[in-house]
Order: C-alpha cells, then structure tokens, then sequence
C-alpha cells in the first residue's frame, strides 16, 4: 500500500513553470551522419568538422555543463558531449525548445535502463522531490510528524559559481573574486519544517518549558511537545556529492 | 535480480549562481530568460530528499502505449467479451499521450 504519483509531461512543465510550448527534435542518435552535425558543429565549434571540448568557448562550456547537470543530466564527464546535449545548446541560443519534453523523455529512458540494464543512477533528484513535495507527500509526512530531514536523506545541490569557473580553469586563479552577494547553500529551506521552534527534544527539559512560556506569553500561541523536533534542524543542508556511478558496486 | 535502493545514485540538480558566473565574464541569463528557464533555475535552489526518490524510482513503471495496448489485450484473454469494447469500457483509465 502507498500513494500512487503519477509524472506526466503536463507535471514536469507544472513544476519548472514554464509554457509547453517549444521546439522538439525527436530520434536524434549520436551518430555520423545525422543531419543535425553540421548545424552543432557550425553553432558550437564555429566549423564544418566536429571540433575537441578545449576549442569550445567559455560559455559554451559553462551551457553544456548546465545541460549537463541540470537539463539532460550525463552522470559522467561533460567533455564528451552526445549529439542530444549539443541540440540542446543549440536550441538553447535560437528557438525556444520543449525542455518539459526532453526532460520527461530523457527520465523515461533511464527508467528503463535502471529496469532493464539494472542502471544504478537517477537523475533529476531535485526535480522528483518537487514533483513528490507538490504531490502532497511531504505534507502527509508532515502530519504524522515522523520524518525529519536525516531520515530522508534531504541534500541540496552544489551551485554551479565562480568557484565552478575557477576549477573548470576558465577563469586564472588570481582573478576569482568572491562576491558579498554570492548564492549561499544555506539559504535553502526544508519543505518538511517550514515553522520550526528553535528548540529540540534534546534540550534540557527547563529550556523547553521555559522557551514554551515565552512564546506563549509573546505570541499567545501554545507550542505542543509534539511539535518540537527530535533533533535541532537549522543551518545549510548537506550538499550532494557531483560524482555518480551509474553501475553497481562490485560485492 | 531486481536494483535495491541502497544501490542507487541520486544525481542532484546544481542550482546556478547567474551573477557570480556574469560578474566572471560568462553571461548567460540572457539565454535562459529568452527559453523562459528562470523558475525553473530558481526551484533548483531547494531541498532532495534522496531517500524518497530512491524509494520512488524503484517501484515506478513506465506506462506508454505499448503498455496500455498489453493491458487492453491481457483484459481480452481473461474475458474474451472485451474484444469488441473500446478502452473506457473496459475500465482501465484512459490513456493520456504525452
């Protein structure tokens, strides 16, 4: 027994909130002679032949990376770019593609490699866990008050910066310059404690007691014991590990 | 043998720092605001619960329309009465292209 979810491509462009609308190229394989090379390779390497990853441009680069991760996760190196993820950056500085549709075409195909070649790599884990939090099953969760965030696992993403360029070795060292108003990891917020009190069960039962008065007295609202969290919950979330291995571990 | 969720690799989205990567001479939101991305960008920057979508993605199934057309004909061999009667008749829910 469980909660039936249901991903369509209706709730993949639901949740990035984005029009359907948008130009789609189907069947295209990683092949030679596709007629889609010579305009990838006229667009990204600025020449008939397929060029090397070191002679693409800064900010190609930086396109295919964001592909990479975020659009059509590879799970392995990006300098080896496969015909889909050079059509996406292509479209990416012309037509307004569907990326609904290569997003939900690209989860159903690793669907069912993990069925059928037993792939152990899943992509878009923070787009699923939106699409499960939409759904309402983090709400559920919330209200048997059960869960917190170490049991399921919750991470963020590492943000792709200045340090991203840096380590990419497309901009020198010396002139990596960290900025005041840089994202932070921390400023992202668990769906599953969205009004927490800043007090756990660990803490000294006088603390509690004491914290409880003092809200009730400040706000005239009662804090439940079933409210407080077993465990302090604040601060960044732990960030995921960029590494994956899409095969299983030898036993 | 069926893939355990211990065994899985959760690939989380890396949210993107448009301004720090302008300020370093790469300019892209330009770009993204012309493919209407930025939502989506924007929701990258938030929580993966890694044991739900492990737990999500080993009981999923892919259901298309090869899919679909099994069901209709698995329906006929247990009551060969079907064979005449459109999908919503025989009572699975209707199958929504996408």
């Amino acid at each position: 027994m469980g909660i039936p979810i249901y991903i369509l491509e209706a709730s993949i462009t639901w949740v990035i909130r984005r029009a359907a609308e948008g130009k789609f190229v189907n069947g295209l394989d990683n092949n030679k002679t596709s007629p889609w090379n010579d305009i990838v390779n006229k667009t990204m390497f600025n020449s008939t032949k397929k060029g090397k990853y070191i002679e693409l441009s800064m900010k190609i680069k930086m396109l295919l990376k964001i592909q990479n991760e975020n659009l059509l996760p590879k799970g392995g190196g990006g300098d080896q770019p496969s015909l889909d993820h050079s059509v996406l950056t292509l479209l990416s500085d012309q037509a307004e593609s569907k990326c609904a549709k290569y997003i939900f075409k690209h989860m159903i195909k690793t669907l069912k490699e993990s069925q059928t070649i037993k792939r152990t790599w899943i992509p878009y884990g923070r787009l699923i866990s939106e699409i499960l939090h939409q759904g309402g099953i983090l709400k559920a969760l919330k209200e048997v008050n059960y869960f917190i965030d170490a049991q399921l696992g919750t991470v963020t993403g590492k943000i792709i910066n200045d340090s991203t360029l840096k380590h990419m070795k497309l901009i020198k060292k010396e002139d990596h310059i960290v900025l005041s108003i840089d994202m932070k990891e921390s400023t992202v917020i668990s769906n599953l404690m969205d009004d927490f009190p800043p007090i756990c069960k660990h803490d000294p039962l006088e603390v509690r007691v004491m914290y409880m008065m003092d809200h009730f007295e400040r706000t005239g609202q009662t804090i439940k014991i079933s409210d407080i969290p077993e465990t302090m919950y604040g601060g960044a979330l732990p960030i995921a590990n960029s590494r994956k291995c899409k095969k299983r571990a030898m036993t | 043998m069926s893939l355990e969720e211990w065994e899985l690799n959760v690939q989380v989205e890396n949210p993107i720092d448009f301004i720090s990567l302008a300020y370093h001479g790469c300019e892209l939101r330009d770009i993204y605001q012309a493919q209407d991305l930025e939502d989506y960008f924007g929701m990258l920057n938030g929580p993966t619960y890694l044991s739900m979508v492990r737990h999500f993605w080993v009981r999923a199934q892919v259901y298309d329309r090869k899919a679909s057309q099994m069901e209709m004909e698995e329906k006929v061999l247990i009551d060969p009465s079907m064979q005449s009667k459109t999908r919503e008749e025989m009572g699975p829910e209707p199958f929504r292209c996408t």
